[in-house]
C-alpha cells in the first residue's frame, strides 16, 4: 500500500501529522538525489512527471534537525559529489545542510523503522507498527496442500504429482475450501442454514461411511463434535459412481440384482444425470431409509461429488469417449444400470 | 537420427478427439496375457529373501491369492477393466494393459502397501497408471464383489452357531466383533481433530463382525478414529438393526437352567454389555462360572482380532501409515480389502503362515473400557455363565 503512493504524499502526511513546516516547494526526491547523495547522472528535468505539489528543489532549506543518522548517511556518502553540486554547496552553509539532512533522515528512519537509527529526533517517540500482520492467519489449504490426489499414496513420491494433473486433487481442494468457508461462516455466527444454527459451536467434519448394514452401504455424514459430544447428520447417499458403470456382467448377476431390487427401486436415476459432469446435481436428493434411521437426522442437500475415475472424459467433454458414454446412456438398447443397491 | 516412424506411432498416447486414432488398438494378445506374470516374476524373484522359488507359491506371495482365485477376481472386474481405446490404460511401451495385469497391479498395491512408484516399477508402468488402475479396480470390486460380504441367511447362521457352540461352548453365538484403526497422515493444515485418536494418530475406524471362519459378515468403516469404540458401534447400522429387533432375532435357545439365550455376538470390554452383545466380566473376585465364561468368551472373540490381524497382514496397505489419503476414498479401499479377505476364504485359499501380523492388529493402542451395562445384557451374561459352568461340571462328572 505504501509503495503505491508517491513520495510527496507521504511527506505531506508526515508534515501534517508531525506539525512540521517545510516549504511546500521542497521536493524530497530532488533533495535526496542532489544534496546528500549527489548523483552525476541525475537530471531533475528528465524525471517522470511529478504531482502538482512536487517541484524542483533549489529552494533554501531552513528547518533545524536532530541527531545525525549515521547509517543512512553512510549510504549516501559512498559516491563522490558531482561538480555542480559542489558548486551549489558553496552557496549554503554546510552545518545547515547537515541539520536538514538529519531531519529528513530521522523522518525516513521513523517511517521505515531503520533499526540502527538510534535517535528519533524531533518526530517523537511514537512507534510505527510493522507492515506485516502481527497475527497472520493460516493460509487456506490449496490444491497443493492436499496434493496427494491420487487416492492411495503410500509414498512420498506420490506427492510429486502435480495437483492439476491429478483427478481427485481437485476434489480434495474443493472439499477443503468448502470446509473453510463453513468454518468462516460459523465463526461469524451467520449460519444461513437452520440445521447448523444450533451447531454453530461444534466442529464439523464430512465423512464417507461404508456400512454393510445400511441400505446402499455408502453414505455421507456430517459429524458435529464438541468435546465428547458427537452429533451426526446424514447427507444424501453417494451414488454418483454408479452412473458411469459400464454395462456388463448384468446377466451373470441377475440373481443378485433381484435380491437388491427393493433398494434399486429407491434409486431411480434422474434423466438429467450424465456421466462425468461436474455440475450435475445436488438437486436429486433421494429419500432413503438411512435418513429415517437417525431420529435427528436431516437431509442436507449437497453438490454431487465429482467422479474421479476417468479424468480424461471430464477434461474433454466433446471427446469421442464422452459421446460414447452419453450415447450409451441415452440408448434404450443399453439397459441403464441403476445405482448399486444394498 | 529420428526414430522409425512405426515405433514412434506405437508409443504415442491416444488423445481425445483424435479421429485417426479411434480405431480399436488390439489388446495384448491372449498368448501374452500370461507373460505379464513371468516377466514380473523374473524381474522380482530376487526382490527379497522371502520370495518362494515355487511358482504358485511365489504368485501367492506377491498377490496373496492363488492363480485360480486370481482368475475369479479377474472375471468379476473384467467388464469394467477391459481396455478400450481411447481411454484404455497403457504401459510404458504403449500397449494396452490386459485385465490380468491391471488386477495384478492393484492387488500388488493393496498387498504390499508399497508406493505407487515402486509398484509401477515392478510392472513397468508409471505411477499414475498404478493410481488409476488401482482405483478402477477398487470401484469395480466395490460393486461386483459385494456379495462376498453379507449377513448370513438363517441356514448359514445355524451352521455358524453350531460351530461356535461346538468349538467354544457358546450357544446361539453368531459372531465376534472387533474394531481397528487404519492410521494415516493428514496435511498440516488439517484442522479437524476428529481424526486424531486417543493415541494421537490420525486414523479411521474399521469395525468388523466375523463368523467362525473369520469371514467378515458385517463391516463399518469411514468413521473417525477419534471416537470411542462404543460410539462407533452406536453409529453403525448393525446396532440400529439389532436394537430394532431386525438382526440377531433368530430363535432363542434354552440354557441348562431353562433360561432363554437369545442370539448374540461377542466383543471385548471396549463394547457395552447389551442383550445381544456379550462382553467379558471385569474386575477381581470372579466366581468359577464367571471365569469359565471369560475363558470361552475370550477364545471366541479372538476370532475377530485374528481376522483383523490377518486383514492388515495380507493387505499391508491397511497396516502402513497412509500418506494423506482421500478420506472419502479410503473407506472404499478398506472395504475392498475386506472383500478380498472374504474371497480368499470363500475360495478356500490357504495363506502363508507368516503373512498375518505377528502382533496385535491395533498395536500401540490401549484397550478401551466401556462401563455401559444393559440390565438385560447383564442377565443374559449371567445365564450364559451358569450354563457354561453347568456344562463343564456335567462333562467332568
Amino acid at each position: 500500500m505504501l509503495c503505491s503512493r508517491s513520495s510527496s504524499n507521504w511527506l505531506d502526511r508526515l508534515h501534517t501529522s508531525k506539525g512540521l513546516s517545510i516549504p511546500a516547494d521542497l521536493d524530497l526526491d530532488q533533495f535526496l538525489s542532489s544534496i546528500p547523495n549527489p548523483n552525476p547522472n541525475s537530471n531533475p528535468k528528465s524525471c517522470s512527471p511529478r504531482p502538482p505539489e512536487a517541484r524542483p528543489s533549489d529552494a533554501p532549506l531552513s528547518q533545524p534537525t536532530g541527531d545525525k543518522p549515521a547509517a543512512s548517511r553512510r549510504r549516501w556518502k559512498q559516491q563522490p559529489p558531482p561538480p555542480e553540486e559542489v558548486a551549489a554547496g558553496n552557496k549554503i552553509f554546510v552545518g545547515e545542510k547537515e541539520q536538514l539532512f538529519d531531519l529528513m533522515s530521522s523522518a525516513l528512519a521513523e517511517l521505515f523503522i531503520m533499526r540502527d537509527h538510534s535517535a528519533t529526533g524531533i518526530l517523537g517517540p511514537s512507534k510505527k507498527s510493522a507492515r506485516k500482520q502481527p497475527n497472520p492467519k493460516a493460509c487456506v489449504p490449496s490444491a497443493s496442500a492436499s496434493i496427494d490426489g491420487s487416492f492411495l499414496a503410500g509414498a512420498a513420491a506420490a506427492c510429486h504429482v502435480p495437483p492439476a494433473t491429478s483427478p481427485s486433487s481437485a476434489d480434495n481442494s474443493v472439499a477443503e475450501a468448502k470446509k473453510s468457508r463453513t468454518k468462516a461462516r460459523r465463526k461469524r455466527g451467520t449460519t444461513g442454514s437452520p440445521v447448523e444454527s444450533d451447531l454453530s459451536t461444534y466442529s464439523k467434519t464430512e465423512v464417507t461411511v461404508i456400512d454393510t448394514s445400511s441400505p446402499g452401504w455408502k453414505s455421507e455424514k456430517l459429524i458435529f463434535r464438541k468435546g465428547m459430544v458427537w452429533k451426526v447428520r446424514d447427507k444424501k447417499l453417494w451414488n454418483v459412481c454408479r452412473k458411469k458403470r459400464k454395462v456388463g456382467l448384468v446377466e451373470r448377476l441377475i440373481g443378485e440384482k433381484e435380491k437388491e431390487q427393493p433398494l434399486i427401486d429407491m434409486k431411480e436415476p434422474s434423466p438429467k444425470e450424465h456421466s462425468g459432469s461436474v455440475d450435475e446435481g445436488g438437486a436429486h436428493a433421494e429419500n432413503r431409509d438411512a435418513s429415517r434411521e437417525m431420529d435427528d437426522q436431516i437431509q442436507i442437500p449437497k453438490r454431487r461429488p465429482r467422479f474421479s475415475r476417468s479424468p480424461r472424459v471430464r477434461a474433454a467433454k466433446d471427446s469421442s469417449a464422452f459421446h460414447l458414454i452419453t450415447s450409451r446412456k441415452n440408448d434404450p438398447a443399453f439397459p441403464r444400470r441403476t445405482p448399486k443397491g444394498g | 537420427m529420428a526414430p522409425p516412424k512405426k515405433s514412434k506411432k506405437t508409443k504415442r498416447k491416444p488423445k481425445f478427439g483424435d479421429k485417426s486414432n479411434t480405431d480399436p488398438k488390439p489388446a495384448e494378445p491372449k498368448a501374452l496375457e500370461i507373460d505379464w506374470w513371468y516377466s514380473f516374476w523374473q524381474k522380482n524373484c530376487n526382490s527379497g529373501p522371502a520370495v518362494p522359488s515355487d511358482e504358485d507359491e511365489a504368485f501367492k506371495y506377491f498377490f496373496r491369492v492363488s492363480k485360480k482365485t486370481f482368475e475369479y477376481i479377474c472375471s468379476l472386474v473384467r467388464q469394467d477393466l477391459v481396455s478400450r481405446p481411447p481411454s484404455g490404460l497403457i504401459n510404458i511401451e504403449g500397449r494396452l494393459l490386459s485385465v490380468e495385469k491391471q488386477v495384478a497391479i492393484a492387488l500388488r498395491r493393496l498387498a504390499s502397501g508399497e508406493s505407487q512408484v515402486s509398484v509401477g516399477a515392478a510392472f513397468g508402468v508409471g505411477q499414475s497408471t498404478v493410481s488409476q488402475v488401482t482405483w478402477r479396480f477398487i470401484e469395480s470390486m466395490e460393486e461386483r464383489a459385494r456379495h462376498h460380504i453379507k449377513w448370513p441367511d438363517p441356514d448359514r447362521m445355524e451352521q455358524i452357531k453350531t460351530k461356535f457352540e461346538t468349538t467354544y461352548g457358546l450357544p446361539n453365538c453368531c459372531g465376534a466383533i472387533d474394531a481397528t484403526h487404519i492410521i494415516m497422515t493428514l496435511p498440516a493444515v488439517e484442522s479437524s481433530d476428529d481424526w486424531c485418536d486417543h493415541e494421537r494418530n490420525y486414523s479411521m475406524f474399521l469395525q468388523g463382525i466375523v463368523d467362525n471362519e473369520m469371514r467378515f459378515i458385517d463391516i463399518v468403516t469411514g468413521w473417525p478414529g477419534g471416537m470411542t469404540v462404543s460410539r462407533l458401534l452406536k453409529f453403525s447400522g448393525f446396532f440400529k438393526l439389532c436394537e430394532s429387533g431386525k438382526r440377531l432375532n433368530g430363535p432363542a435357545r434354552m440354557s441348562s437352567e431353562k433360561a432363554e439365550i437369545r442370539e448374540f455376538i461377542v466383543g471385548d470390554s471396549a463394547y457395552p454389555l447389551l442383550s445381544w452383545l456379550m462382553t467379558p466380566y471385569e474386575g477381581k473376585g470372579m466366581s468359577a462360572s464367571m471365569a469359565a465364561f471369560n475363558a470361552k468368551h475370550n477364545d471366541a472373540r479372538l476370532l475377530a482380532g485374528r481376522a483383523l490381524s490377518q486383514l492388515k497382514g495380507v493387505w499391508r496397505i491397511l497396516h502402513k501409515v497412509m500418506w494423506r489419503p482421500d478420506k472419502h476414498k479410503l473407506p472404499s479401499i478398506i472395504l475392498v480389502c475386506c472383500l478380498l479377505h472374504n474371497i480368499i476364504i470363500d475360495n478356500g485359499d490357504e495363506l502363508h503362515a507368516n503373512v498375518a501380523l505377528s502382533d496385535h492388529h491395533d498395536a500401540g493402542y490401549k484397550e478401551q473400557n466401556c462401563q455401559q451395562v444393559d440390565p438385560d445384557g447383564k442377565a443374559m451374561r449371567e445365564t450364559l455363565a451358569r450354563h457354561l459352568h453347568c456344562y463343564q461340571a456335567s462333562r467332568l462328572s
